[in-house]
């Protein structure tokens, strides 16, 4: 591991300067000390208890070993552990990296053996698939969060040292060690085209840059109390995890029974008057039809923020009825570079158009270009090309992806700027306004999930006897789109859907798991005889289902 | 078609074993099915349309709670209760 000193290298800043993440709950711990932090399944932290107890898992951390540069996972449900150990992994100087806790083991290991995690952050109701992390990699050699009496071995040899949340409630709380504004703080992964798992890295400067911005635009205060509908690897929950210790809000997190049931979910939303939603479209709609939204008082939310896929403008129009004293925020960004655009509006969108994206935020520039990567003079639609204080640092391991998407220009003098070349297609009107208009490549979103149609297909390709297979979407129009795919086997054959989907279950997270699998005798074809994709998508999109 | 609550938890966990659930495991009458990754929203929706066509019980989305569908067990209670109500 990095630094394996027992006196760590505290971070000695002298008066008010901010240019770490783990900087912001510093500071808030002493404004706010009393103020709510955190609140959970009924428990609730105050900011001066949240400090304490990110101070004494950094010392934990620090304490075996993990230092700057060393990642950390972290494999909880959504609690207040989630909240701590993101916060306690930055203070110790190292970066933290979500392991989704509905991903199957062998998905996990890949991610933990690519990322080289060598400390994880976990809870007693994770046991059995943290043992089988451990136990699969080898270069994993702490585990925070279990019963202690557990001898967890890995590579058949090694001993993983195991520490319990007892054991760490007990130790002394330490101060942010020293990393700086452009290390490594956090990796989030994504499933790329042939579902190999892709790192984007974001420093201290960006996630810091992310959250003050959020801050500003969206005025947030200690008066707040910001809800948290997204796990933890999804981007969406760094709006919460961030600007709650930036602002000194309270950050509600709310975990996953709830995101399952819509009406137990709206009850608990005006329960904890909470004033800043942030969630997928597909989530408020659940909520405004079996949630029951429209007959609750949401006077609390102040502001409503939607990002990851479109919402459609009937929809915004019913909202804005039930939300009556919100803001509405169609946030635009791809996790690559968190935020980047937001369109605002309290007033009902024309129904005849998509809700635009919007303009860009504070320090961020926005350019619409060809696909050769220059501007075309004079046009109106093209690929979405940013340059931010927000991007990542680039992919963890891939500079053959880093080179794809990423664009240098050069100023006088010799100044070198990144732009990052997002694949979406965008309309851009005469004041600057942009709309979305698609992707330029087969990613799809499943609520809100970023996914690969080909990582599905290639899955589904491997199981025994299927020949081809092709994935797509079937939009409901309430919300609950399915993804669904079709078959041709081997000769002779029958599709054994409950078989298929356990032995998927092994290798795709369960968003990723098509809801139907029809067998079909053949695809459509192109001209030159190659499946014709395009064409069955839309079969798959205007079939019924089949209950 | 018999109705007692056994028959229902074994039909029911027949069900999402077979058709719902993605887990390693085989689900039980007591295990929390929204904790763990055995159902999601989705599966959720596919049950309470798999206990309004089998069973005849009208469930109103409003019932769909964390109380009634947490576990197998809870909502065959929750069935029970409700043609209760029906056949009063």
């Amino acid at each position: 591991m990095g630094t394996s000193s027992l006196e760590p290298n505290l971070d000695a800043r002298i008066g008010s300067s901010t240019y770490l993440i783990s900087h912001l709950l510093d500071a808030t711990a002493r404004r706010v000390p009393d103020r709510p932090a955190v609140r959970c399944n009924g428990e609730e932290l105050s900011y001066r208890q949240l400090d304490l107890f990110v101070g004494q898992l950094a010392a934990a951390l620090v304490a075996n070993g993990v230092g700057p540069g060393d990642r950390v996972g972290v494999h909880l449900h959504m609690s207040i552990e989630t909240l701590v150990a993101v916060h306690g992994i930055l203070r110790a100087g190292a970066a933290f990296v979500p392991l989704d806790v509905l991903s199957p083991v062998p998905v996990l290991a890949r991610i933990v053996d690519d990322c080289g995690i060598v400390a994880m952050v976990t809870n007693t109701n994770r046991t059995a698939s943290a043992i089988d992390l451990a136990e699969s990699c080898p270069g994993l050699d702490l585990v925070i969060g279990l019963a202690d009496s557990l001898g967890v071995r890995n590579g058949g040899d090694a001993a993983v040292k195991v520490v319990s949340w007892p054991e760490v409630r007990e130790l002394d709380a330490i101060g942010p060690v020293k990393v700086l504004a452009d290390d490594l703080a956090y990796v989030m992964y994504t499933s790329g085209s042939t579902g190999e798992p892709k790192g984007i890295m974001h420093t201290h400067r960006s996630g810091l840059s992310y959250a003050e911005l959020s801050a500003d635009l969206y005025d947030v205060t200690d008066e707040d109390r910001l809800a948290n509908f997204a796990p933890l690897h999804f981007d969406i929950s760094t709006f919460a995890f961030f600007v709650g210790p930036a602002t000194g809000a309270c950050v509600v997190l709310l975990s996953e029974p709830y995101l399952k049931m819509p009406a137990s979910l709206c009850a608990h939303l005006v329960d904890e008057a909470c004033t800043i939603l942030y969630t997928v479209p597909s989530m408020y709609m659940q909520m405004l039809g079996r949630g029951g939204a429209a007959g609750l008082d949401y006077r609390s939310v102040r502001w409503l923020k939607f990002g990851g896929e479109l919402l459609p403008p009937a929809a915004a129009s019913e909202l804005l009825k039930v939300f009556p004293n919100a803001t509405f925020s169609n946030v635009y960004g791809p996790a690559e570079v968190n935020q980047c655009t937001s369109y605002n509006f309290d007033s009902p969108p024309s129904l005849d158009a998509e809700i635009p994206i919007g303009t860009a935020w504070g320090n961020t520039d926005v350019r619409v270009v060809g696909p050769d990567g220059h501007e075309i003079e004079g046009a109106t639609t093209g690929e979405l090309v940013v340059r931010t204080a927000t991007m990542m640092q680039g992919y963890w391991n891939r500079p053959d992806l880093d080179a794809a998407v990423f664009d240098r220009t050069i100023s006088p003098g010799g100044l070198t700027n990144r732009w990052f070349r997002t694949g979406d297609l965008v309309e851009i009107d005469n004041d600057g306004t942009l709309t979305f208009l698609g992707r330029r490549d087969h990613q799809i979103k499943v609520r809100g999930h970023r996914l690969e149609l080909e990582s599905v297909e290639s899955a589904l390709g491997s199981l025994p006897k299927v020949v081809h297979a092709v994935a797509g979407i079937r939009q409901s129009g309430s919300g609950d789109d399915e993804l669904v795919a079709a078959v041709v086997l081997e000769d002779d054959c029958a599709v054994d859907v409950p078989e298929y989907r356990r032995r998927l279950a092994e290798r795709l997270a369960p968003y990723a798991i098509p809801t139907s699998i029809d067998q079909v005798e053949d695809f459509p074809r192109t001209p030159s005889g190659k499946i014709d994709r395009r064409t069955t998508r839309l079969m798959l999109n205007q079939e019924t289902p089949s209950e | 078609m018999s109705n007692t609550p056994a028959d229902l938890v074994n039909r029911l966990g027949a069900f999402i074993n077979d058709e719902i659930s993605t887990a390693a495991d085989p689900v039980s009458s007591t295990t929390d099915l929204l904790l763990t990754g055995a159902v999601d929203s989705l599966g959720v929706v596919r049950i309470t349309q798999w206990l309004e066509d089998n069973y005849g019980t009208e469930v109103d989305p409003l019932d769909v709670t964390l109380e009634n569908f947490q576990t197998i067990d809870r909502m065959v209670a929750f069935v029970a209760a409700k043609q209760a109500d029906q056949t009063e």
